[in-house]
């Protein structure tokens, strides 16, 4: 049995600890490109959206909710609310960039650390990383990558591919793979460029997925409708 | 007695019972209430909040039966139903997949909407608890939360009430001055037979 355990470990262990993948520098040396490819999947100017949500937490049954988000690329702020598909809101906050402001959380969801987790994901799929990329080039399969140094000593890669299918993985401080997202579905983007299907899923032991469609992308400024 | 003199005689009972109102006391609207069996009708929802340039609009349908079944089932943006029946509230939802029953989150506060919409339905607008019920002219009913942890969370009802028992026209839900859910009614079918398994059976 010891050895069984032993052996499921060691198989485990290249999933786990897959590490970050090796970045070949660009041919002519120039970077430019590689960047601008990865901070263009992200919607750009000030954007209300609206997306079906469909959550499968751990051990848990589906549950679809009405996500909305109110959001400024340039500020790096956004208003959010979450509510069920009956309009009764269960959760608002408002993000200035470095704060939260929970304004209303009823259960199920005001349990501790949910509006964090929450806060961390809508960064992670609609708003390009800070700081600029520390190191960018291209993947043996000739996908485009950004590497990003992130708050918690962590990483995040931004993976475009050649076909215009992009990959967003983060990685704790142990280079452990902690979230991916993927457009999902056939229509990878909407004519604003963002996409109508997202996947994303939280690795680990209280490991979830989230499914966004989107229901409403409506630009709030002229940036975002150029 | 003319022909015509005979037929306003034979007329008038009848038109004076489809032109029934809500009437006006809470006993009244209950037992005018207690003449319908069954409503159906369509829906616009319009979700607005600080956050919306414009409102959120759903679509759907609902069937109640008499004393507490209930049908709410939007045909868009999202394609769900909610059901109420022998006291137990379901979810289903349409994904890529066919629908999927949903179980937990926001369910909890599922059930008491729609115990409350059944109450309406059926005339007993002072019956809950947690709300203070206010007629007023026009037809209008006001319930306002009892409770300030509960008024936290909605603070005002609105009901305009048709010109019949079992008629709403819309419900104003409101959230804060500037979030409310408005809910208009259109092609609304009275004591019209629902089979059971509309509600037992979903979707």
């Amino acid at each position: 049995m010891k050895r069984l355990c032993t052996l499921f470990f060691l198989l485990s262990l290249p999933v786990a600890c897959a590490g970050l993948p090796e970045i070949h520098p660009p041919a002519d040396g120039g970077t430019a490109h590689h960047e601008a490819a990865c901070a263009s999947i992200f919607p750009q100017g000030q954007w209300q959206l609206a997306h079906a949500i469909q959550a499968k937490p751990p051990g848990g049954s589906q549950q679809t909710m009405i996500g909305l988000i109110r959001m400024s690329s340039a500020e790096r702020t956004f208003e959010c609310a979450m509510m069920t598909l009956e309009g009764v809101v269960l959760f608002e906050a408002h993000y200035d960039g470095n704060a939260i402001d929970i304004r209303k959380a009823i259960p199920p969801m005001d349990t501790p650390g949910l509006a964090e987790g929450m806060i961390e994901d809508i960064l992670l799929v609609f708003f390009a990383p800070d700081p600029p990329p520390a190191a960018s080039g291209h993947l043996r399969d000739q996908a485009r990558i950004c590497r990003y140094p992130v708050t918690d000593q962590g990483t995040q890669d931004i993976i475009v591919h050649p076909d215009g299918r992009w990959e967003i993985r983060r990685y704790s401080a142990d280079k452990r793979l902690v979230r991916t997202i993927v457009p999902d579905g056939t229509e990878v983007t909407n004519a604003h460029g963002i996409p109508s299907r997202v996947e994303l899923k939280a690795h680990g032991r209280a490991g979830y997925q989230l499914n966004l469609s989107m229901m409403e992308a409506i630009p709030m400024d002229m940036a975002a409708e150029d | 007695m003319n022909y015509r003199t005979k037929l306003l005689c034979c007329l008038l009972p009848v038109s004076a019972f489809f032109c029934i109102g809500w009437a006006d006391t809470w006993d009244e609207m209950k037992a005018a209430a207690g003449t319908v069996h069954s409503v159906q009708a369509e829906f616009v929802q319009e979700k607005h909040l600080p956050i919306l340039a414009k409102p959120l609009l759903s679509r759907g349908r609902f069937y109640y039966q008499a004393p507490r079944s209930l049908r709410w089932e939007y045909h868009e943006p999202i394609r769900s139903i909610l059901t109420m029946h022998g006291g137990r509230v379901k979810r289903y939802v349409a994904d890529g997949s066919g629908w999927v029953q949903e179980r937990g989150a926001g369910l909890e506060a599922m059930q008491f909407v729609v115990q409350e919409i059944a109450h309406w339905l059926s005339g007993r607008f002072d019956e809950n608890p947690s709300f203070k019920a206010q007629l007023e002219p026009g037809r209008r009913v006001v319930l306002t939360p009892r409770s300030e942890a509960f008024s936290g969370v909605i603070q005002q009802i609105v009901l305009n009430l048709g010109p019949e028992p079992g008629i709403m026209q819309s419900v104003v839900i409101r959230e804060s001055p500037d979030a409310f859910t408005q809910l208009t009614f259109s092609h609304t079918r009275l004591n019209q037979p629902i089979e059971d398994a509309v509600f037992r059976n979903a979707p």
